[in-house]
């Protein structure tokens, strides 16, 4: 008998936290007769079923390991994610994966570490960071520039104030519209960390955000002096199966379900429809 | 190598259908369709192929997959729909056979898709090979006919009043056994007279395509003008997906039957039709011509890359056939293989 890949298992929903305007961060506990979540690595992604409307993928935000819990960042953008909106803890949902290539960890040890996200384009990194915070001595100097389009989306603001609190963390957030309140950088993510510079030697890049954001930084990069091979994103893209079936995610021969969806600029610009 | 009187046929196909569903091509007025061996005229001696391809044996347009019962409180009991009816499909021919070794690549390559592995499983397959090609068939240029040399549990050959019948598995070889009255021991004659047929249906194409031009064409034509060119007389139908023995892709959806009933359904779906990758924050591709460059790329260059070699098209002709805009997608490929 065959494991039917399709079948979701049911999970609790354990607490949910208004992130940002939108944008909702659920605790997941693992499934039900499960003690722990499988292990994942940061970049990988459940599908999760919102049952009596659909399923959709989301990459998980928290940090890696076989935790008992986890955590998904989810913006209200359609039918299954504003009905997954209105769940509350104790609510049920259904959990297929983690499935998906995460970040290349073997990769990074010793190196600098530059992360770019915009808007819920952290949620991914933020996976990532946290596993790197954990392991704080095997990389070098981190730095991590963050944009939204208003300060009111602006997401896991308590973990930047934290990072940006720890040693040989730099932390940089701009918005595109400031608010009365806001007194930090203006403009996008990609143009402040232009404006600033970063030394690319030794160092690896993440960028993760809406697709003309992911585009324009990449070229950003490059232009900076990284190696396209140095330069690391998460893709996104319509997905139904999420286990290389449906045909749906395709960039060029890669599936991004799995394949991806984390991919290294070489890798796309190796792709046809990569960039 | 045995033979069967065609007179005999409907016997042996009967006789399966104690065990099995019959699937087989039924004549519908001008049109050779596949269908339920009660549910018409069996088109015993038809020609050419079937207007749909036979994947729908063993991938349906549309299936059940799960059905959800919410029953309150956060409790939902899952029942998974695993298809467990026999089916054996008569008449199946070569270029469809072929489509089927990719169609086996993609959902039974790890991790494997249960409902088509179940199908798969259950589904005996009995070839016809095809000893008058039609005028839009180019499965010889892919070797995927007009004989077939695998892919088959039987593989029937229409000789004038008879048919040769070989058995490609363990499980037809058994059936040919077991149905030993209907079927006579074949002649050097009948060799030699399939031989022959073999020959003459080779050589009688008007249709082809040169596979290997076009993929190393392909190889420097992803930013060529033609996709954009061609995609203006798309309609955007699909049509040429759903046809084709070798598409797969598919959409799920979530469909209320009752108040707490839920079912999850899959159906097909069409990398020509514009919501296929359309996204919150945008759509990848967004011109008619890149989906229609996408066709082409995922059957010749994307599939092979995945899948060892294998290619998506085994040259069947249904999607020359059937185009609304009238494309004849082999004569846009041999541009781009010869020049414009």
């Amino acid at each position: 008998m065959v494991t039917n890949v399709y079948l979701p298992r049911p999970s609790r929903i354990v607490s949910v936290r208004e992130e940002a305007q939108g944008i909702k961060t659920f605790t997941v506990r693992a499934p039900e007769g499960e003690p722990s979540w499988p292990r994942f690595a940061p970049g990988q992604f459940l599908e999760v079923t919102v049952f009596g409307v659909g399923e959709a993928p989301f990459s998980i935000t928290s940090a890696p390991g076989s935790p008992g819990e986890l955590e998904l960042t989810v913006a209200a953008v359609g039918e299954v994610t504003e009905e997954l909106h209105a769940l509350a803890a104790g609510d049920v949902i259904g959990v297929r994966g983690p499935y998906g290539r995460g970040f290349p960890i073997g990769d990074m040890k010793g190196r600098r570490l530059l992360f770019v996200a915009g808007g819920i384009g952290l949620a991914p990194l933020r996976s990532l960071i946290g596993h790197v915070i954990s392991e704080r001595d095997d990389y070098g100097e981190i730095s991590i520039y963050y944009g939204a389009r208003n300060p009111s989306l602006l997401c896991f603001c308590e973990d930047l104030a934290a990072w940006e609190s720890a040693p040989h963390i730099q932390v940089r957030v701009t918005v595109d519209s400031p608010d009365a309140a806001w007194q930090g950088p203006v403009g996008t993510v990609t143009s402040l960390l232009a404006k600033e510079g970063y030394e690319a030697g030794g160092a690896t890049a993440f960028v993760c955000g809406p697709p003309v954001m992911i585009r324009h930084t990449l070229r950003v990069l490059l232009e900076m002096g990284f190696a396209p091979k140095d330069v690391i994103t998460t893709l996104e893209r319509r997905m139904e199966c999420g286990v290389g079936k449906c045909g749906h995610c395709t960039v060029g021969k890669a599936r991004v379900c799995v394949d991806g969806p984390v991919f290294s600029c070489a890798e796309l610009l190796d792709l046809k429809e990569g960039l | 190598m045995k033979t069967i009187a065609k007179t005999k046929l409907i016997a042996f196909l009967e006789a399966l259908s104690d065990d099995y569903r019959v699937v087989v091509p039924l004549q519908q007025g001008t049109e050779v369709e596949m269908g339920e061996l009660d549910g018409g005229r069996l088109a015993v001696g038809y020609r050419g192929k079937t207007r749909f391809s036979a994947k729908e044996c063993l991938f349906p347009e549309s299936e059940v997959m799960l059905t959800f019962d919410n029953r309150g409180a956060g409790a939902v009991e899952t029942t998974e729909h695993t298809p467990a009816e026999k089916t054996a499909v008569w008449g199946v021919r070569p270029c469809d056979l072929a489509g089927m070794a990719t169609l086996d690549a993609v959902f039974l390559s790890p991790p494997v898709d249960t409902y088509y592995y179940a199908r798969r499983a259950n589904t005996l397959l009995l070839g016809l090979n095809c000893h008058e090609v039609g005028t839009s068939c180019f499965c010889r240029s892919f070797a995927a006919g007009p004989f077939a040399s695998s892919g088959f549990d039987m593989i029937f050959t229409d000789v004038a009043e008879r048919f040769l019948v070989e058995s490609g598995s363990e499980v037809g070889a058994r059936l040919l056994e077991q149905h030993g009255e209907l079927f006579a021991e074949a002649g050097e004659a009948d060799r030699q007279e399939a031989e022959s047929l073999r020959l003459a249906a080779e050589t009688a194409f008007t249709t082809t395509l040169d596979v290997p031009a076009l993929l190393v064409a392909l190889q420097e034509a992803f930013d060529d003008g033609v996709w954009e060119e061609q995609a203006k007389k798309c309609t955007l139908c699909g049509t040429c997906c759903i046809v084709c023995p070798t598409c797969h892709c598919f959409n799920v959806e979530d469909v209320r039957k009752t108040r707490k009933l839920f079912q999850r359904v899959r159906y097909w779906d069409s990398c020509q039709f514009t919501g296929f990758t359309r996204m919150a924050a945008e759509n990848s591709r967004s011109t008619q011509g890149e989906r229609w460059r996408q066709k082409i790329y995922d059957k010749f260059v994307y599939l092979p890359a995945v899948y060892d070699g294998l290619l998506g098209c085994t040259g069947c002709g249904r999607c020359l056939d059937l185009c609304q805009g009238n494309i004849n997608i082999v004569q846009v490929l041999e541009k781009v293989s010869h020049g414009h």
